[in-house]
């Protein structure tokens, strides 16, 4: 788990060298698309039609810039999940099994799969930092969003001290088990970093204060929306809409 | 506990969206300036405790702490779950976007519930060790609980036969529950053993 944490982290910086037109994208419009084209698409009961929506949605993210080595290693994260709910669904009524449950699951993984791809589209298309920007830009509540913004920067400086907490209980010899004393280990580390992390709050609210914080984390002006921006919505939003019409003529 | 996308159907994804923002407005509601960084840093501090993974047999799984998060950080705790599911997106594109409202609703509802029990029955002049890990076994399931009656409604292929969806995840969240109860019991007797005032101060 903790070199698949640091891969992600140095996935998540290399894409901010990506500069194809999904980067290009304004982050509130592709957003609100994303989420738009993601309903839409779990509406779709129609294997054909959701499997060329797939295909769609592959060919989008490949002109965006991502290798398809990456794609393929991100749609693999999915797979424990998929198989875990495709072998029940599938064998779960008994054998043979019907073409009613392959259909069923063949529907929930191809959704799966796109939506997938969607997420990539909205979070990975542009460096992350524009996409938090465009976030505090879409009216949600300020605080959210600062909590949003400070929990970000945190969890990396704590995965850092985590990893530390884990190298000194090797050196003690720990090893992970099953066994009492393994989980009051596990406790204690929980707890201390709880307790480090109310006493780290206290003075970062000290800090902020003193920098003239009053709730909302100061972000840049957001990229201008263009025509450009818009036309590439209406396709994506366009696209759904004409799967839907093709499924219920 | 991330449900993917696909597995539930519009009318569920949009009702359950429309319920976890619900949920996540009373969270926010009367929120002060200066709770904004203990919020931030807890939801990071669960993050990345959520990440250490304990094996059994062959495999291993990683803490919810949805009980813990309710201890600590009580009404607010729906904001760090919120934030925490997003943080997964981002980090390791994990969960799913129609799927957010959910997987909010399946771990604040516990954690919310495991609040009001461990300041309901908490006692000064007693160890809060049994209590916080009723609490920690609790919220893992009433989680189980909960995921299982959304796939009930969602649809009946989820739950038809003896090998369905929702018995092999019920049965495969077994573990869990007793895990999560040792690691919540021995965490809140270290946090009263060390700083008891934070137990008293929490939300």
């Amino acid at each position: 788990m903790t070199t698949k944490f640091l891969n992600e982290d140095n996935y998540i910086h290399a894409t901010k060298e990506i500069t194809s037109w999904g980067a290009h994208w304004e982050a509130r419009t592709k957003v609100i698309t994303c989420f738009v084209t993601a309903f839409g698409l779990i509406a779709l009961n129609t294997s054909w039609l959701l499997f060329l929506s797939f295909n769609l949605l592959l060919l989008t993210v490949l002109t965006m810039g991502f290798s398809f080595k990456f794609i393929v290693s991100k749609l693999a994260l999915l797979l424990p999940f998929l198989t875990l709910m495709s072998i029940p669904l599938v064998f779960g009524g008994g054998f043979p099994p019907t073409f009613e449950r392959y259909q069923f699951a063949l529907l929930l993984i191809l959704k799966a799969l796109s939506v997938s791809l969607i997420m990539m589209i909205m979070i990975l298309s542009q460096p992350l930092q524009q996409l938090l920007s465009a976030l505090s830009h879409m009216h949600l509540p300020p605080f959210v969003v600062s909590i949003f913004f400070l929990s970000y920067r945190y969890t990396f400086l704590l995965w850092e001290n985590l990893k530390k907490i884990q190298r000194a209980l090797l050196s003690r010899l720990f090893r992970s088990s099953l066994h009492k004393n393994s989980f009051k280990t596990y406790g204690e580390v929980v707890g201390g970093m709880l307790i480090k992390s109310i006493d780290r709050s206290e003075k970062v609210h000290r800090a902020m204060i003193s920098r003239g914080f009053t709730g909302r984390i100061p972000a840049s002006n957001p990229q201008p929306m263009t025509k450009l921006d818009l036309i590439k919505a209406s396709s994506f939003i366009g696209m759904i809409i004409v799967l839907h019409i093709i499924e219920k003529w | 506990m991330h449900l993917s996308d696909g597995v539930l159907n519009l009318p569920m994804a949009v009702t359950t969206s429309v319920a976890a923002g619900a949920v996540l407005t009373y969270s926010i509601k009367n929120i002060k300036e200066e709770e904004i960084p203990k919020i931030s840093l807890m939801t990071a501090t669960f993050f990345t405790c959520s990440l250490i993974s304990v094996p059994i047999g062959p495999s291993s799984v990683h803490p919810l702490l949805g009980g813990l998060l309710g201890i600590m950080l009580g009404r607010r705790s729906p904001i760090a779950i919120f934030i925490g599911l997003l943080l997964q997106a981002m980090i390791f594109q994990h969960g799913g976007l129609t799927t957010l409202g959910i997987n909010t609703l399946l771990v604040s509802i516990p954690a919310l519930a495991s609040y009001r029990i461990f300041t309901r029955f908490k006692t000064d002049n007693k160890s809060p060790a049994i209590l916080a890990g009723f609490t920690g076994g609790f919220a893992v399931f009433t989680c189980v609980l909960l995921l299982v009656l959304v796939l009930f409604i969602t649809d009946s292929y989820y739950h038809q036969g003896f090998f369905s969806v929702v018995n092999i995840l019920a049965i495969s969240y077994l573990p869990l529950i007793f895990i999560e109860a040792l690691i919540t019991a021995f965490t809140i007797t270290f946090i009263q053993r060390v700083r008891p005032n934070i137990l008293e101060t929490t939300s």
